[in-house]
C-alpha cells in the first residue's frame, strides 16, 4: 500500500512506566506541542489509561508553573 | 493515613535566612496535624509563566502524612493567605512517598534544568549535535528540519552568491572586453579617419593649390596674351 506509516505504541508501555510524575518535566514535554498544548492520543499513541494520567500530570505541572498553559512564541 | 505532598514556590528575591524561616513556618503549621516525612529546598527554577511579575521561583518540596482531610483544606488556605508563597499545590500520593524518590526527582530535575540550558546554547549556537540529551522525537525532527532549512538557505545563497559572481564576471568581462574594441576600434578608425582626413586635405589642398597655381598661372597667361 502507498501509506505504510510508522507503527505508533504507547510510549509508558514501551518503557514500563506505570506511573507520571508531574515534576518530571523533561517526560511530560514530549507530549506537549510547542505552544504547549496538550497533544492528543491519535498523535502520541499513548494507551487511553495512560493518557488520563499524563494530561493530569500535564495540569498539575500547568499549575505549579513547571510548564506553560500558553506558549504562543513557541519555546 | 494518607500520603499528601505539596510543592511551593517562595519568591526568589528573599534571603536564604528569610526562605528558612518560611520552611520553619509552614513545618510548623503543617507539624500540628500531620507527621512530616521530609521538607527540602528542591532549588531556584525559572518559572513556565510569570507568577505575580516574577518570572523566577525557589521551589520547596514537602511529603506529609495525615489523617484528618479539614486539616489539608486549612493548610492550603493557610498557604494561599501566606504573601510570601507565589502558589502552593497539595497532591495526594497512592504510596508512602520514600527518601530515594525525592532524590530522585531532584536529580532528575537538576539534569533537566542543565539540560534546558544546554538546549538554549545548542540553540544559540545552532549546533544540533547533542546525542546524550535529545531522546525526544520531536525535538529531533524541528532540530532536523531547522538543519535542513539552514542548508537549504546556505545553499541557495550560495548559489546564488556564485550565480551572481559569474553573471558580473562574464558581464565585466563582455564589457570591458567591448569597451576595449570599441576602443580599439574607435582609436583605429579615428587614427585612419584622421590619417586620411589628414591625407585627402594634404592631398585636396595640394591639388587646391596646384589648381589654383595653375589657373592662376593660366590665368596671368591668359591676361598677358
Amino acid at each position: 500500500m502507498a501509506f505504510v506509516s510508522k507503527r505508533k505504541y504507547c510510549y509508558f508501555k514501551e518503557n514500563k512506566i506505570t506511573e507520571i510524575d508531574y515534576k518530571d518535566v523533561k517526560l511530560l514535554r514530549r507530549f506537549v506541542t510547542e505552544h504547549g498544548k496538550i497533544m492528543p492520543r491519535r498523535v502520541t499513541g499513548s494507551s487511553s489509561k495512560m493518557h488520563r494520567k499524563l494530561i493530569r500530570a500535564i495540569k498539575r505541572a500547568r499549575n505549579i508553573a513547571l510548564m506553560p498553559y500558553s506558549n504562543i512564541e513557541g519555546d | 493515613m494518607r500520603y499528601y505532598e505539596t510543592v511551593y514556590i517562595i519568591n526568589p528575591n528573599f534571603e536564604q535566612s528569610r526562605v528558612d524561616s518560611i520552611i520553619k513556618e509552614v513545618d510548623k503549621f503543617i507539624g500540628e496535624f500531620s507527621k512530616v516525612f521530609s521538607h527540602n529546598m528542591w532549588g531556584k527554577k525559572k518559572l513556565a509563566y510569570q507568577i505575580d511579575g516574577q518570572k523566577y521561583g525557589t521551589f520547596v518540596l514537602l511529603h506529609f502524612e495525615s489523617e484528618s482531610s479539614n486539616r489539608i483544606v486549612d493548610f492550603e488556605s493557610f498557604m494561599k493567605l501566606n504573601s510570601s508563597v507565589l502558589r502552593a499545590q497539595t497532591i495526594r500520593l497512592k504510596s508512602k512517598p520514600t527518601a530515594g524518590s525525592l532524590q530522585e526527582t531532584i536529580a532528575v530535575d537538576s539534569d533537566e534544568s542543565d539540560g534546558a540550558v544546554e538546549k538554549q546554547l545548542s540553540k544559540e549556537s545552532k549546533n544540533n549535535n547533542n546525542p546524550t540529551e535529545e531522546a525526544d522525537d520531536k525535538d529531533e525532527d524541528v532540530a532536523e528540519d531547522f538543519v535542513e532549512e539552514a542548508s537549504d538557505k546556505d545553499e541557495d545563497v550560495a548559489e546564488d552568491s556564485v550565480e551572481e559572481a559569474s553573471d558580473k564576471d562574464e558581464d565585466v568581462a563582455e564589457d570591458s572586453v567591448e569597451e576595449a574594441s570599441d576602443k580599439g576600434e574607435d582609436v583605429a578608425e579615428d587614427s585612419v579617419e584622421e590619417a586620411s582626413d589628414k591625407g585627402e586635405d594634404v592631398a585636396e589642398d595640394s591639388v587646391e593649390e596646384a589648381s589654383d597655381k595653375g589657373e592662376d598661372v593660366a590665368e596671368d597667361s591668359v591676361e598677358v596674351q
